[in-house]
């Protein structure tokens, strides 16, 4: 049953991509509500944070997707790797440039992700636990680069192996691998057993 | 015996050695209980529910750019198409007669062979250039009485006797290459040449006799001609047309 809903969403969300390419503006609208929330969260977990915020990155990645969306060719899965390449490329301009720029101070947001989730813009309001999430994201974040991306694209972006194998430019069983050298070593960390 | 029944085990059993790499994985890890608080914190709506209005407008622009790009595109194929298509409707007089002779006009312009630019004559004689005239580039045989006489009046030999031997060869690379042509002691000024010469070099007087007049016929290797007159005669300084011309020939006189 959850696999047909599954399936029929993603023909809904097919279609709502076809008609956004096409040039249906309230598509587009409704493409960006379904992406945005989480790839704002991508973009947080992934040290977007600050200078610049998350939702910077994300409008960097949008304005990118859509110079390019005409020209786009595939479904929605096709879709969410190429947004979550491009968001991953941003990111990684953004860490170059914020490198390169010399520190005038030391910034305290810098030094502690768990106050850096707590003082954010209202991305968690008392639904979560937010030290639970602050201390999870900061263990991830330990983890090497690539494991740690796996998690954050499989878990909070929520994106398909297969999917996640494009937007990382890698094999499904190389992503199937980090992933479970991530869960290793997290269970390991946390001193959860299997 | 052992080793290969515990490669094969490792083999078979090689699945769930590694449970990773089964696609039932792929869900047990999103589902694992570590990550409660993380599905949930990427589960919430927060972010302002409206596409910010520059993200709009850009999206906007790159549709307008995109059909830009494909009415270009269908444009540039649709003059493509009828450019290859209105010699075959010119012929077929489905066009009109005033287009039909405009597209011939345009073709009679496109169709009109390349021209080599040649050297203006002032003497306005026809010009001598095989390729402007369209004929054939001189043969650069070597015609030789049977006597074998390749000396020129004044006893100064001008072919050697081996090149006798490629008549009736007119390709052949030594035939047309430049002849080195006699120092005459007694010419008072030197003779002019432009280029060096190649091509045919014939002497008629085949009973050797003082009036036997000798012909060089051929070309410069610059395009230009030069006038070569027989050595220890009085020669006239060439005048220019004289040494443009495309043929280079000269008569013996007995002194």
């Amino acid at each position: 049953m959850q696999v047909e809903d599954r399936e029929n969403e993603s023909f809904g969300l097919d279609a709502l991509l076809k008609l956004a390419v096409n040039g249906d503006q309230t598509c587009f609208a409704e493409l960006w509500r379904t992406c945005n929330p989480r790839l704002e969260r991508f973009l947080y977990a992934q040290g977007a944070t600050g200078d610049p915020p998350a939702d910077d990155v994300a409008s960097e990645t949008w304005l990118h997707v859509v110079r390019d969306l005409p020209r786009f060719k595939g479904d929605f899965a096709d879709f969410r790797s190429w947004l979550y390449q491009i968001a991953r490329n941003r990111l990684i301009d953004t860490a170059r440039t914020k490198a390169r720029r010399p520190k005038a101070t030391v910034d305290i947001d810098e030094m502690d992700p768990a106050y850096q989730f707590t003082a954010s813009d209202g991305l968690a309001d008392g639904v979560v636990n937010r030290d639970e999430v602050g201390k999870i994201i900061e263990k991830i974040k330990a983890l090497p680069a690539a494991q740690s991306e796996v998690l954050m694209l499989r878990i909070i972006a929520d994106l398909s192996v297969e999917e996640t194998a494009k937007a990382m430019k890698k094999t499904p069983n190389a992503v199937r691998v980090l992933a479970h050298r991530a869960l290793t070593s997290l269970r390991e960390e946390i001193g959860v057993s299997e | 015996m052992s080793r290969v029944i515990a490669w094969l085990r490792n083999i078979l059993t090689a699945r769930s050695a590694y449970p990773h790499m089964d696609s039932k994985f792929d869900a047990d890890l999103v589902n694992d209980p570590i990550f409660d608080g993380l599905r949930r914190f990427a589960e919430l709506s927060s972010s302002p529910n409206s596409v910010p209005v520059h993200l709009l407008r850009q999206y906007t622009a790159g549709q307008r750019r995109a059909q830009g790009r494909r009415k270009w595109r269908l444009g540039s194929g649709a003059l493509f198409g009828v450019i290859i298509l209105l010699p075959s409707l010119a012929y077929a007089g489905v066009l009109p007669n005033s287009v039909a002779r405009a597209v011939q006009k345009v073709f009679n312009v496109i169709s009109v062979p390349i021209q080599i630019p040649s050297v203006t004559k002032t003497d306005g004689s026809p010009s001598k250039n095989p390729v402007e005239t369209g004929g054939s580039a001189p043969t650069g045989s070597v015609q030789v009485p049977d006597q074998g006489l390749s000396q020129s009046e004044d006893g100064t030999s001008l072919l050697s006797p081996g090149q006798n031997s490629n008549d009736g060869n007119p390709e052949s690379p030594e035939s047309s290459s430049p002849k080195p042509l006699p120092e005459s002691p007694e010419s008072s000024s030197p003779k002019p040449l432009l280029g060096s010469v190649s091509g045919s070099i014939s002497v008629d007087g085949s009973d050797g006799s003082d009036d036997a007049g000798s012909k060089l016929t051929g070309q410069s290797s610059t395009g230009l001609g030069a006038t070569v007159g027989e050595p220890g005669t009085d020669n006239p300084e060439p005048s220019p047309s004289d040494s443009l011309s495309g043929i280079i020939s000269g008569s013996s006189e007995g002194d």
